[in-house]
């Protein structure tokens, strides 16, 4: 337990520190949703809810506000993610061959995921709601909070081949800037391709877009943000454990030549050349 | 103690080790030096357990402590956090030997201060202290003076010693043979084979 905790406050701490992730939380959020209410057209919209299989009408620029929120949310916590992820990598596997439990680790990268995207998730949709009534500001809440999950493992999952910070922001702002346009009602009011359901942000937009019209809950767009975060997670911490295997220790359990208590061997897969 | 037994590595077709045999017992200090590429790190990082050798074995009696040539450090942590990140790891109760090594090495007033605002002198001992604070059996060191001042270079020698003295198997690696005469034993990683090419008379 003192193992997770001391990692988790390690990993907010190193967090705190990000400053390109901080001044595009508390700046670029509120004049990126300033600007998407304020320049996109106000005159009513007609679009399909994928999920919920209804038409629904809603002005242009307020369904605009919880486009860029998912898209922001997504890129703040994905980059975020990846670059402590990135940063950490190599000292991981030094911690980790001391004899820092593993699972101690993964858990507080998760909790430093989650706490992320429930922070940044909140002061967004504070914004949306300052310019319009949201229907179900908690439902709006939880599809920025599942885009940032999503994303912000998919961060983590990068950081495992990626080799730099600048390749991992261009790959999530592509990514994000992708799903946003593909997904974005002004652009794609009908949305009628089943490909649309494939991407990342598809749960986090669904439940946005549900959010701010309706009074329903989506569920099965939660169960896909929620399947996207598992996978891409899974793949990330079952390549995490991959890396930070330490041989000396695998062989000591698997005790191939261990003669006495502490002892560690590693190979002996061959005849010795001499 | 340190055993290697006919360690061999290759990546691709190129081969980097052909065939290693080391044995350092409890209480030597030895040095392992070669040009650069001859696979000294491929050697250090088998030995610390990140590679496994294509052939051959590495065994070790007791805990290692293996401090990495280019400092491994979370650059936003402070000194003090790193410490009980490795005291947690290490499973110590106390950082009286932690403690006791900051003092050595002259950086006890850096403690709270993040190593990203750290000189690069002090962060190769931060590296250093984190591989000798729990006070291993097994030392492996890859080029650990980089960076010191002389008065630290200086103490790191007599630090060795003070390790060999009480018993500790301590390797040391280097790209070129300093103080050689400070080591019980001298070897040269050449065509892949570690060669030993001297060896203190009195040992």
């Amino acid at each position: 337990m003192t193992a997770y905790l001391v990692a988790t406050r390690h990993g907010l701490v190193e967090l705190s520190k990000n400053r390109l992730a901080a001044v595009i939380l508390l700046c670029l959020i509120p004049v990126v949703i300033t600007l998407a209410y304020v320049v996109v057209t106000d005159e009513a919209l007609v679009f399909r809810h994928r999920t919920m299989d209804v038409q629904i009408t809603a002005w242009g620029n307020e369904t605009s506000t919880i486009s860029v929120a998912v898209n922001l949310v997504s890129q703040l916590v994905g980059f975020a993610m990846f670059a402590a992820a990135h940063r950490a990598g190599e000292f991981d596997r030094r911690l980790v061959g001391a004899g820092y439990p593993r699972l101690a680790l993964i858990a507080a990268k998760l909790t430093t995921l989650a706490l992320t995207a429930a922070v940044v998730s909140g002061y967004a949709t504070v914004w949306v709601g300052w310019y319009w009534q949201v229907q179900q500001p908690p439902l709006l809440w939880l599809g920025l909070f599942l885009s940032g999950v999503v994303y912000g493992s998919m961060g983590l999952f990068l950081a495992l081949f990626l080799p730099g910070e600048l390749e991992g922001l261009f790959v999530i702002i592509l990514a994000t800037v992708i799903d946003m346009v593909l997904q974005n009602p002004i652009i794609n009011p009908t949305a009628d391709s089943g490909t649309i359901a494939l991407l990342p942000g598809y749960g986090g937009t669904q439940l946005g877009l549900a959010a701010g019209f309706t009074d329903s809950m989506p569920t099965s767009a939660i169960a896909v943000s929620a399947l996207w975060a598992a996978v891409l997670s899974a793949i990330a911490f079952g390549a995490f454990c991959l890396r930070t295997r330490n041989r000396l220790s695998t062989a000591r359990h698997n005790r191939l030549l261990a003669t006495a208590p502490g002892d560690a061997t590693v190979g002996d897969r061959g005849d010795s050349a001499g | 103690m340190l055993r290697v037994t006919g360690v061999r590595k290759a990546y691709g077709r190129k081969s980097v080790l052909e065939g290693v045999d080391l044995r350092v017992r409890p209480g030597r200090l030895v040095g392992v030096v070669g040009e650069n590429g001859s696979g000294k790190t491929t050697l250090l990082r088998i030995l610390s357990g990140e590679l496994t050798p294509d052939v051959g074995s590495v065994h070790l009696d007791g805990s290692l402590g293996y401090c990495p040539q280019h400092p491994v450090l979370n650059t936003e942590l402070t000194v003090d956090q790193h410490l009980r990140y490795f005291q947690i790891a290490y499973r110590l109760r106390r950082l009286g030997r932690a403690e006791e090594l900051i003092d050595r090495l002259g950086f006890a007033h850096y403690r709270t201060m993040p190593v990203k605002h750290l000189s690069g002198g002090t962060r190769q001992k931060l590296n250093l202290l984190l591989a000798l604070m729990h006070d291993p059996a097994v030392v492996l060191l890859d080029e650990p003076y980089q960076g010191f001042d002389w008065e630290t270079y200086l103490r790191f020698w007599e630090l060795a010693s003070e390790l060999s003295a009480a018993g500790k198997a301590i390797v040391v690696v280097s790209h070129l043979a300093y103080d050689t005469e400070r080591l019980d034993a001298l070897h040269r990683l050449r065509g892949g084979v570690l060669d030993e090419v001297t060896t203190r008379s009195t040992v």
